[in-house]
């Protein structure tokens, strides 16, 4: 697919909890389009800036831009008004709400009544597993189920970027591997993603870009196929 | 006439299941915890029974003064405490709750009657008018009102009845027409009923009537029916100032369930129950949580200070003592006793508390080991409180389903609302 212009930029971006100093200055940019991953290991970093472009995690010192506008440090309930969406590490969903109610959290930032019935078919089209479970509570689904609630939600937000954190995390292998597809469809149906993965083979499969994050610093950037044919990479993340 | 004890207690009855529903609002749907409502209960009291008793204002003003004092409280103790998550509020509100408390002990006993509180707030019967008896045709028209509302009840109950076995055995038979099979079998069964009993039941619905061929048409004979008991009741009692107080307490309990209602099926309610359950999560998804849980701790003390203004025109007397923690304590148990999150419970719980704190009077002081005794089995026996997070029709449309099913041979998981009770 061809990359159009750059949706999000990240410059030089800090973030510290405290003391301790989490991202020491990351630059990346995501393109209209793309589905860019960052990979990493174990606190390296990954969901931090995740948190931070959406705005839960306030930052010390660098740059957000999304669409030509500067968000960072804004509160995070803005943030998402201006087409962000994050399915977060953990999938946090509202566990003693049904499917449904799930869902129409998830849309109340779109105010429009219509706009909202269309993202529900288009939730149902590419998880028909939803539709049955609308009324079934969230808490009683299975894994595989739940995440996929986690990205119905995210999407019922109507983003233009949607940011995955771990879409994986937790999941049978078949089930990765239908998740993968789907984040596929989505990036076909005109989503830009940015996506955040342990399962750094699958990811990288399907990603344009990618970025290797260790230590809070980006130590490796290129396309997808470009890093899985790296050996460095071969070795650290995809297991020899 | 209701005897004047138990009809204080009814309306004791009324205004704390609005209470209780105001803090429900708080702590069962957003999940906040508010340990001290019985101060915007307080602040409900005093303004109004301040501004009307001693400063001549007149009642509307008064109880419209006493929800937006109790609005400005909720914001001078919620802006600062609803920015944080966690317990900051239980600790807050309680203190705020003993500060007014206090503070309607010492400030300005002219006003606010000091630690003897005050007994010159003029009573909800001092402004209704005593309710002329209802002249021939005033009466025959409400009678006829309520005949037809009784029986559209009637028929509604019978027709959602049908509705609903028809759902349950579609499943197994299919049929698109099992409502009106049971529609038909209904009445017949109340056709042979009557016949069953020699004509008493229809006797006891309808009364009897002659039929004049000559002059006069259909004229009641016999006042057994329902049209009668209508008559009766819109004639003698309806002329007394009881039942109009009591008709004005229940449009306003009525005014507030339905209010509360769409409010948690709107925007804001369904934001208020996603905090609830996670408020990061809830951020996410682009709700600004500190306004939320602010405009909803504002929505629910207005409606706490609503039952302060009730209070202060119902009961004769009302002193400072009577705002202390344990009224606090006392809420709280009808909300947790009827279900946190669950309107009905809270109706259910403020009901049950009221009615056994006046039961268990004669114990003395024994009445508070009792009521503790009372509340920890509760808390063995059924800790998500007597509804849970359902309400009661939902409570008895699930049990039915299971029962029904279970009957029929249906497999009770399948299709079922899965939302645990």
């Amino acid at each position: 697919m061809d990359a159009g212009q750059p949706l999000l930029v990240v410059n030089d971006l800090h973030v510290a909890y405290g003391a301790v100093r989490a991202l020491h200055g990351i630059s990346f940019a995501v393109r209209d389009g793309e589905i860019v991953t960052l990979i990493g290991a174990n606190g390296a970093g990954k969901s931090t800036t995740m948190n931070t472009i959406i705005g839960l995690v306030k930052c010390r010192q660098g740059k957000i831009s999304f669409n030509g506008e500067e968000i960072a440090n804004q509160p995070a309930h803005q943030i998402v008004h201006k087409g962000l969406a994050l399915a977060p590490e953990g999938r946090r969903l509202f566990l003693n709400l049904t499917v449904r109610e799930n869902l129409e959290v998830g849309g109340l930032v779109t105010r429009d009544k219509g706009r909202k019935q269309d993202l529900l078919t288009e939730v149902f089209t590419l998880f028909p597993r939803i539709k049955e479970r609308l009324r079934q509570v969230a808490g009683t689904l299975s894994g595989g189920e739940q995440q996929m609630l986690a990205i119905s939600r995210a999407m019922m937000q109507d983003p233009r970027l949607m940011l995955l954190d771990e879409p994986s995390l937790g999941l049978a292998p078949n089930l990765v591997q239908e998740i993968f597809e789907k984040i596929r469809y989505l990036n076909r149906e005109g989503k830009t993603i940015l996506l955040v993965e342990q399962n750094a083979y699958q990811a990288l499969k399907i990603s344009q870009q990618a970025h290797v994050l260790e230590q809070g610093r980006i130590v490796m950037s290129g396309t997808g196929a470009e890093l899985s044919a790296n050996p460095k990479i071969k070795e650290a993340y995809l297991g020899g | 006439m209701i005897n004047p004890y138990w009809e204080l207690i009814i309306l004791l009855c009324l205004i704390n299941i609005i209470f209780t529903v105001s803090l429900n609002l708080i702590l069962g749907y957003n999940g906040q915890f508010s340990l001290g409502h019985a101060g915007f209960l307080a602040i409900g009291c005093y303004t109004s029974g301040a501004l009307t008793a001693n400063l001549g204002w007149p009642l509307w003003a008064g109880i419209l003064m006493s929800i937006v004092m109790s609005i400005i409280g909720a914001v001078i103790i919620g802006y600062p405490c609803l920015r944080l998550r966690g317990d900051y509020l239980a600790i807050a509100t309680l203190g705020f709750a003993e500060i007014l408390r206090i503070m309607a002990n010492a400030i300005r006993p002219d006003l606010f009657g000091g630690p003897t509180g005050m007994q010159n707030v003029k009573s909800f019967y001092k402004y209704i008018p005593v309710p002329e008896p209802m002249n021939g045709v005033g009466n025959l028209l409400f009678t006829i009102l309520f005949t037809l509302v009784f029986f559209a009840l009637l028929v509604w109950g019978i027709w959602a009845l049908a509705s609903f076995l028809q759902r349950i055995i579609n499943r197994r038979l299919r049929w698109d027409h099992w409502r009106w099979l049971i529609c038909g079998l209904v009445v017949l069964a109340v056709i042979v009923a009557n016949f069953a009993c020699r004509g008493a039941l229809f006797y006891r619905i309808f009364g009897r009537w002659h039929y004049e061929t000559g002059s006069g048409g259909a004229r009641i004979i016999d006042k057994a029916g329902i049209f009668h008991f209508f008559q009766a009741l819109t004639k003698d009692s309806f002329a007394s100032p009881q039942w109009a107080m009591f008709a004005l307490f229940i449009v306003v309990v009525a005014i507030v369930t339905w209010m509360i209602r769409n409010y948690l099926i709107s925007v804001p309610g369904r934001a208020v129950v996603a905090i609830r359950e996670d408020e990061i999560a809830a951020t996410n998804l682009g709700l600004n949580c500190t306004w939320m849980k602010l405009q909803n701790f504002m929505f629910g003390s207005a409606l706490a200070g609503l039952a302060g203004a009730m209070l202060a025109h119902t009961i004769p007397l009302f002193k400072p003592m009577d705002f202390n923690f344990f009224k606090s304590v006392d809420v709280l148990l009808m909300v947790v006793l009827g279900g946190m999150g669950s309107i009905t419970g809270s109706f259910v719980g403020a009901t049950i508390i009221t009615v056994l704190l006046e039961a268990l009077r004669f114990l003395g002081d024994w009445r508070l080991v009792m009521y503790s005794l009372i509340l920890i089995l509760f808390m063995i026996f059924k800790p998500g409180g007597l509804l849970g997070s359902a309400e009661l029709g939902q409570l008895i449309r699930r049990r039915a389903e299971t029962a029904i099913q279970r009957l029929v041979g249906d497999d009770p998981s399948a299709g079922s609302e899965a939302r645990d009770a």
